[in-house]
Order: C-alpha cells, then sequence, then structure tokens
C-alpha cells in the first residue's frame, strides 16, 4: 500500500479505532497510546495491507489485541502507573474530560455485568454501530453465536436496568 | 413515534431482534424526548448515542515515523535454520533411498557348489557316523531285559 493510499484508506478510521479502544480500556491516555501504536504498526505493515480483505476489521482486531495488551501491563504494575498518574494528574481538568470520565464510568457501570464474549459482541454492536455481519467478520465467529450473545448481553442489560428502575440497586 | 410502536421498538431491541436502522430510530426519540418519565431507559441510549460521537482530542495527533521503511520479508532470512534442516533431512533420505535401491539391484554372486570329491567325502563320514551310533546303540539292551525281570517279581511280591 502506498503512503498516500494509506492516509486515504486507514488514517480516517482513526475517529473509529480510537472509540474502539476507548470502549475497552475505558481510559482516555491509554486509549490514545493504543491508537497510536496501532497506527505505527499499520504504517509499518502497510505493504501487507493491500492483501488482507476486510482491512477495517483487520484494523479493529488490532485494537483489540493492542487493548487488551496495554490492559494486561496496566494491571501487572499498577502501583507504578498509578504513581506515574499522581504525578502527571492535574487537578482541574478540562471539561471535555469531566463529560468523559462521566460517559466512560456510566459505560462501565453497564458492561460490567457482561461476560467477555458478550460485552465484545455488546461494544461493537451498541458503541461501535456494526451490523451483525460486520462483527461475524470482526470476531470471526458465526451468525447464530453473534445473535444469541447480543441478546443474552442485552437481557442483562435490561435486568440491570429494571433492578435500578425498581429498587434503586446498582 | 406512538407509544405502542415504540415499546413494541423496545421488546424487540431488548430481543436483540432490531436493526440497525431501528435501533438508531430508538436511540433518536430518547435523544429527543429525554422528559425524565424513563430516566434509566434514557439514560442508557443517551450514553450509547453520546459515546458513538466521541471523537479523540483536538490536540492529539497520530505521530508516523518518517522513514520507516516497509517491513518485508528478508531474502537472507528466507534460507532460516529450520528451512536448512527441511533441506538437509530430505537430502539424507534421497541419498539413503538411493543407496538401498543399488543394493538391491545388484545381482547376487551364484552360489559355489561344493565339487563331487567334497560331496563324497561328506557322504562317507556322515555315513560312517551314522554307523557308529547305530553300532553303539544295542548296547544295554539286555540290561533293559533284566530290569523287566525285577518289575515283575516286585509287582508279584506285592500281590502276594
Amino acid at each position: 500500500m502506498t503512503s498516500e493510499k494509506f492516509h486515504t484508506d486507514i488514517l480516517p478510521l482513526r475517529n473509529k479505532l480510537y472509540r474502539y479502544a476507548l470502549s475497552i480500556v475505558l481510559d482516555v491516555s491509554l486509549a490514545e497510546d493504543v491508537l497510536q501504536e496501532v497506527f505505527i504498526k499499520l504504517w509499518t505493515k502497510r505493504d501487507h495491507l493491500d492483501t488482507v480483505q476486510n482491512q477495517e476489521a483487520w484494523c479493529i482486531r488490532m485494537v483489540r489485541n493492542q487493548s487488551i495488551d496495554r490492559l494486561r501491563q496496566r494491571n501487572r504494575q499498577p502501583d507504578m502507573l498509578t504513581r506515574i498518574h499522581d504525578q502527571t494528574a492535574d487537578p482541574t481538568l478540562p471539561g471535555h474530560l469531566v463529560e468523559q470520565e462521566d460517559l466512560l464510568e456510566k459505560i462501565r457501570e453497564t458492561i460490567k455485568c457482561l461476560p467477555e464474549q458478550q460485552a465484545e459482541i455488546f461494544r461493537l454492536r451498541e458503541l461501535m454501530g456494526y451490523s451483525n455481519a460486520e462483527i461475524e467478520d470482526i470476531l470471526q465467529l458465526n451468525h447464530s453465536q453473534v445473535k444469541v450473545n447480543l441478546h443474552r448481553a442485552r437481557k442483562l442489560v435490561r435486568d440491570r436496568i429494571k433492578k435500578i428502575m425498581n429498587y434503586g440497586v446498582q | 413515534m406512538e407509544s405502542n410502536k415504540r415499546k413494541q421498538l423496545l421488546q424487540k431491541y431488548w430481543n436483540g431482534q432490531t436493526t440497525t436502522a431501528e435501533e438508531t430510530a430508538l436511540r433518536n426519540w430518547y435523544h429527543q424526548h429525554a422528559d425524565g418519565s424513563e430516566p434509566e431507559l434514557e439514560q442508557y441510549f443517551n450514553t450509547l448515542t453520546d459515546f458513538s460521537e466521541i471523537v479523540p482530542h483536538q490536540d492529539f495527533k497520530i505521530k508516523l515515523p518518517e522513514n520507516t521503511s516497509v517491513r518485508r520479508i528478508n531474502k537472507a532470512s528466507a534460507f532460516s535454520l529450520p528451512k536448512l534442516q527441511y533441506i538437509a533431512a530430505a537430502l539424507i533420505l534421497t541419498i539413503g533411498l538411493s543407496v538401498l535401491w543399488q543394493t538391491q539391484k545388484t545381482p547376487k554372486p551364484p552360489t559355489t557348489i561344493a565339487s563331487e570329491e567334497e560331496i563324497k567325502q561328506s557322504y562317507n563320514e556322515a555315513k560312517a557316523a551314522l554307523l557308529l551310533i547305530a553300532a553303539k546303540l544295542n548296547k544295554g539292551k539286555s540290561a533293559v531285559g533284566e530290569l523287566d525281570k525285577f518289575a515283575k517279581t516286585t509287582e508279584r511280591v506285592r500281590h502276594k
């Protein structure tokens, strides 16, 4: 893939890929790191991209793997990262970041009741807006697996919302 | 959107049977009619809508390395160690098979037949040996007959 084609075909995916990374790591700066790392990998492998059938699905999978790696790294070194975060934390967060943090907290609360595969399908469908066919392609699952998992995920979310509505239980 | 239609759509949504267009319609409805009558559903759908509009902060720029060469397969590495091992194994197998083939193909030297004199000599030696055995074979036969007598006498004594 030429540099020009990379800029016209791959770079425009940045917002989608960022959103997807954010939906997994639920941390703005970590999502930015993931996106940067993924784009460097994509850039260095751009010759291979021409042979990929569904480039978007391929990029999404790459973001997913990178996000999971970064989460594992963070879980292995929580103390160090907390220290760095404390040192760099700005007590007066910009407005847009505060809003995003609230939003991410709501997403976290919604997804936390879901098993991993259901959470993955929920993210792709509800947060990324992919169709079932696209999810099948990205996660390499069959039609009924996606359908059943989406149904179960929504059922769990609805039960949770019902509980909150009836008893105020989070 | 009518209340009944919305409820049907909601039911369909929770069952995972809605299309993406129907889901967008639901989200839009809750986004436009957030009057607090169904706060949890409003919050749920609005969270999804808000998230789908998130973009990276304007200060964030993706930095691509300028002089990064594209990762290609190094031709030298095409002859890596495992490949060489395969080639060596194939060569050894071929050589082994060809050697085996050659050895089977070469005619065996004809077996040498003994001369007539040697055959006669062997025959005479075998004959002499057999005669010797035959001559000694009857030796002790009389002793065996005595044993028979002894056995009969013992039997008679026992019956008395």
